[in-house]
């Protein structure tokens, strides 16, 4: 699983203690998601989907997919 | 921002967490001194042990309920990779002293004379141990590694 996570915290200006708190889970995690250590459950996926009024296709994509289109 | 977040990290439910991390770590102490001293002086502390177990699950319990996702998934991963890594060291360990671990008596040469009269207890403590301990370090060389790379 790919995600644009650290884009569009850059985007944003916001730390990822800063993305953490929104998230209400540690920045270890966060830093975790973003380096693809491991996938979020869809609970938090639809949270950082809400937090960044993205849809959540927009935030992750599936590695082949991701591939495929690269 | 950032020291708000900070302020925030530090909200009761942060608090809560690292109380019930001391207080598991300080039961676990008491339990250790507690199963040394029946262990090695024959006092009697049945339910002490119970309470302070009970105690410590207890903790554990209301420590892990306060972890994030992201958390919980290393703690599975460390346990996974490390305590299986451990408890491959422990296997080999059992195996290799299986043939004087069988024999009768076979403990003995383990046990100083001093503490012949606990044998027993000793070597089953010494079991319990030996599966135990290689896990545990495996799983907190893990946990380091996983932190760190964090």
């Amino acid at each position: 699983m790919r995600n644009r996570l650290k884009v569009l915290r850059a985007e944003r200006n916001w730390s990822q203690a800063d993305l953490a708190d929104k998230l209400d889970v540690s920045r270890q995690s966060v830093n975790a998601i973003e380096t693809g250590k491991y996938d979020p459950s869809l609970p938090l996926a639809f949270k950082i989907a809400k937090i960044f009024a993205l849809p959540i296709e927009k935030i992750f994509s599936d590695d082949e997919v991701a591939q495929a289109a690269e | 921002m950032s020291q708000s977040s900070q302020v925030q990290r530090r909200s009761p439910r942060e608090r809560r967490k690292t109380l019930l991390t001391v207080l598991t770590f300080v039961f676990m102490t008491l339990y250790a001194v507690s199963f040394t001293a029946d262990l090695l002086l024959e006092i009697n502390l049945f339910w002490l042990t119970i309470a302070l177990v009970l105690a410590c699950t207890v903790c554990a319990f209301g420590w892990a309920r306060l972890l994030d996702e992201g958390k919980i998934n290393a703690h599975y991963v460390a346990w996974y990779w490390g305590g299986s890594a451990g408890l491959m060291v422990s296997s080999l360990i059992f195996v290799s002293l299986a043939p004087v671990l069988v024999s009768p008596n076979g403990m003995d040469a383990f046990i100083p004379q001093q503490l012949a009269a606990f044998a027993t207890n000793l070597s089953f403590a010494a079991g319990f141990l030996l599966a135990m301990i290689p896990a545990a370090i495996g799983y907190v060389a893990w946990w380091i590694v996983l932190v760190s790379r964090r």
